[in-house]
This record gives structure tokens, sequence and C-alpha cells, in this order.
């Protein structure tokens, strides 16, 4: 079989947050409106080396993920080891506003999933002026607790197979046993206490029942997608969440799970086109 | 007793673990004792070296495990049906429903959770989780 190159470009993207170094990597593929898509927590950018590749999506949008501090291949900041990782809100805010800003997207459509969704309900409420529409996944405003984040770091275990067995039943069983395997390879590579960093930002501010009424989305609209074998962020919990905001979307995705962009790419990108095409209606 | 459709599926665990062919790799430093309850009836399961060496059902006298799993019968036969049903195609899943509770040393659990995922699902009818 001859060599394929995919068109996937990757870069680096250095910012001053707070006096802090970042060296952030940054992929993107594709020409037209910026959809810029947040990882999972514990993940990385590979997330959406499938969307990157969809000729279709491409075609129309300029797709762009970047590797939060500590994950895939931006490094932590100088001095990581002297403190314990716990992603916050505002940092999260502001990464994601810096990234924008550095690499002049204008106003772009925003895509989460998981804490990449949730972070984006905070930003509908706060920051909404900088994007054209949010999408997010997995992304109630509030949600249980099923597990102790102790698990996912301790010096007795391979934490990276905890984090991989802990995510593994998130996804639909229909998926690809492939894209299943595929998606849990970044939560075993994942650096030590990564994954539970990030799951603090999630039960830090884990009740915005109340904030998320005040997102306008005549403005900037909002579309939510739930996967139905996503005991994590139920499809119950996401149904509460596009109740509580007058004019949100509400997307079920019945044979996915917590992972829809890698567990069952093809599937969701079915789910992902249709929300595009009705944004472009929408805004027409 | 009458074995029921669903004990029959648990029965069969050793000897598709024994046919995995890489099941046992995967947990070659597990050894433990574990106790799975389908409903009424109740398996002691050593695992050594990462192989089944006794899948035994009560009465059990006096029994020492590590970690105990038990669900009720209609709680199994979800999990192990060819597509299973939200909520009742996970572990944790069946756990955070209710439907299976986790007990004792959660360690060796832990450690090897992927391991024991694999080894529980082996009873689906298709290889979903091979």
């Amino acid at each position: 079989m001859p060599a394929s190159i995919e068109p996937i470009i990757g870069r680096y993207v250095n910012l001053d947050i707070r006096g802090q170094k970042h060296r952030l990597y940054v992929e993107e593929a594709g020409h037209g409106q910026p959809l810029l898509c947040l990882h999972t927590g514990g993940s990385d950018t590979r997330q959406y080396r499938h969307l990157m590749c969809d000729e279709r999506l491409t075609s129309t949008y300029r797709v762009i993920a970047f590797d939060l501090p500590y994950h895939g291949k931006s490094l932590p900041p100088d001095g990581w080891h002297t403190h314990t990782y716990q992603l916050s809100v505002d940092d999260y805010c502001t990464f994601i506003i810096s990234v924008i800003e550095a690499l002049e997207l204008g106003k772009p459509i925003l895509f989460g999933c998981s804490i990449g969704g949730r972070i984006i309900l905070h930003l509908a409420i706060s920051h909404p002026d900088y994007f054209y529409a949010f999408i997010g996944a997995a992304c109630a405003a509030q949600q249980t607790p099923w597990y102790d984040t102790e698990w996912l770091q301790r010096p007795d275990l391979d934490c990276g197979e905890v984090c991989a067995g802990i995510v593994s039943g998130l996804m639909a069983p229909q998926s690809p046993e492939v894209r299943r395997w595929e998606t849990l390879w970044p939560y075993m590579q994942s650096g030590p206490g990564v994954f539970k960093g990030d799951i603090y930002f999630y039960r830090e501010a884990n009740n915005l029942a109340s904030e998320i009424k005040r997102i306008n989305t005549d403005t900037t609209p909002l579309y939510l997608m739930s996967g139905g074998y996503d005991f994590s962020c139920t499809p119950d919990d996401m149904k509460r969440t596009a109740d509580a905001i007058a004019g949100a979307k509400l997307v079920s995705m019945p044979s996915l799970g917590h992972f829809p962009m890698t567990e069952n790419p093809e599937l969701f990108l079915g789910y992902l086109h249709n929300i595009l095409d009705d944004l472009k209606l929408q805004r027409r | 007793m009458k074995r029921s459709t669903t004990t029959q599926r648990a029965e069969a665990i050793p000897d598709k673990a024994q046919a995995h062919p890489y099941l046992a790799v995967r947990g070659r430093y597990v050894n433990c004792d574990f106790m799975l309850e389908i409903g009424a009836t109740a398996y002691l399961v050593c695992i050594r070296d990462g192989h089944i060496t006794q899948f035994r059902s009560g009465p059990h006298l006096m029994p020492q495990w590590s970690f105990a799993l038990r669900g009720n019968e209609a709680a199994w036969h979800q999990f192990w049906s060819a597509e299973p049903p939200p909520d009742y195609h996970d572990l944790f899943a069946m756990i955070k429903k209710n439907v299976l509770t986790l007990e004792g040393d959660l360690k060796i659990f832990m450690t090897n959770l992927l391991y024991f995922k694999l080894l529980l699902a082996l009873p689906r009818a298709t290889g979903m989780e091979q």
C-alpha cells in the first residue's frame, strides 16, 4: 500500500499567562470557518484526528485542537514538580481565549467533550462574545460522582491502566473495538495525576444549574450532545441541562457513549454535520 | 437447584478465558480469589498467574476472598446480552445503577481493572469485549 500523508499540521504556541510561560501544541486541518475542538480530561488532541481527516468537514471548516498544559505534546509549565496539578475554571477559560487570540481565529465555533464540554457552559455564561456557536458533548451542568478519584494517582498502581480501565466502560459496546482501544491509549499515556487534576475541575464547580439559565442562545447558539451509553454524564443529566437553557438544542446519540468523536467517529460525524448544517440555516 | 441460563453463561467463563488469546498475558501478575455472585449462586473464582484455577459454586464453608462482586440474575443477564442496554454494559455502570455491589480489598481489582472487566464480560454472546 502506498504511503499516505494526512492533512493535519502541528505547531507550538508560546503563551505567557499570569506570569507563567506555556508552550502549547496546536494541530489543525482544513480551511474556512474556525471550529476549535477541546479534548477530554486525561487525553489530548489525537481525539480529533478523525475530524481533521474528514474532507467534508475540512472543506468548509478550519478544524483546530490544542493540548492543554500537561497533556499530549504540551509540557507542564516550569516548576510543575513543586505542586499538585489541578485544572481551574479560570485557567481553562484563559487557555482557550489565549489560543483564539494567538491564532487570530476571530469568533470560532467551539466544540468540546466532557471537561471540554463543561468549560463550554462556563464560557457561554462568562465569555459568549468570543464565540460564533457552542457545541458541547457530555457536559451536563451537574453530574453524580461514581468512583473515588484517589485511585487515579497512586505510586503503587500503574495509573495509566487504572485511568483507562475506569473510562473504558463509558463507551458504547457497539462502538468498533479498535476505536474503543484507540480511545484508551492516551489515557494510558497520560502523565501521573493529570486525569485526576482534570477531574478536579469537574468536581470543583459541579453545580451550574442556576447559572446556566443566564446563557443567551439567541446571540450564541448552543447545541448539547448526549451519548446513550454515557453513565457518567447521563442522558437525564444532559436533558436537565438542556431544559434549563432556553433555546439550547439537545442531540441524543443513543448508540454512542462519553467519547463520541473517538469511539465511533463515523457515527459521530453524522451528528456533527447535522448540527453544523442546522447552524448554517439558523445563522443565514 | 436447576441452573439458569445466566449461571450457565457464568460457568462458561473458565473455558472462554482459557481460549482467549491474550487475557492470561494481560493478567499474568494476578493472583487472588474472588467471589462472584449471580443471584443466589456464589462462585469462588481462584486466579493464579492470570489463569483460572478454580471456578466453584457453593455452598462455601468459610470462604476467603479478596473482593466480591454481587449482582442479581437479571442484571448479569442484561450485562451478558449480545447488545447490553445502557447502565448494564459495564461493571461500574451497574454499580452506579445499584444492581451490582463491589466490596472487599479493591486494590487487586483496581490494579487489574481491564483484566477483570475483560474476564467478566467473556460470557457476552458476541466478541464485543474480546
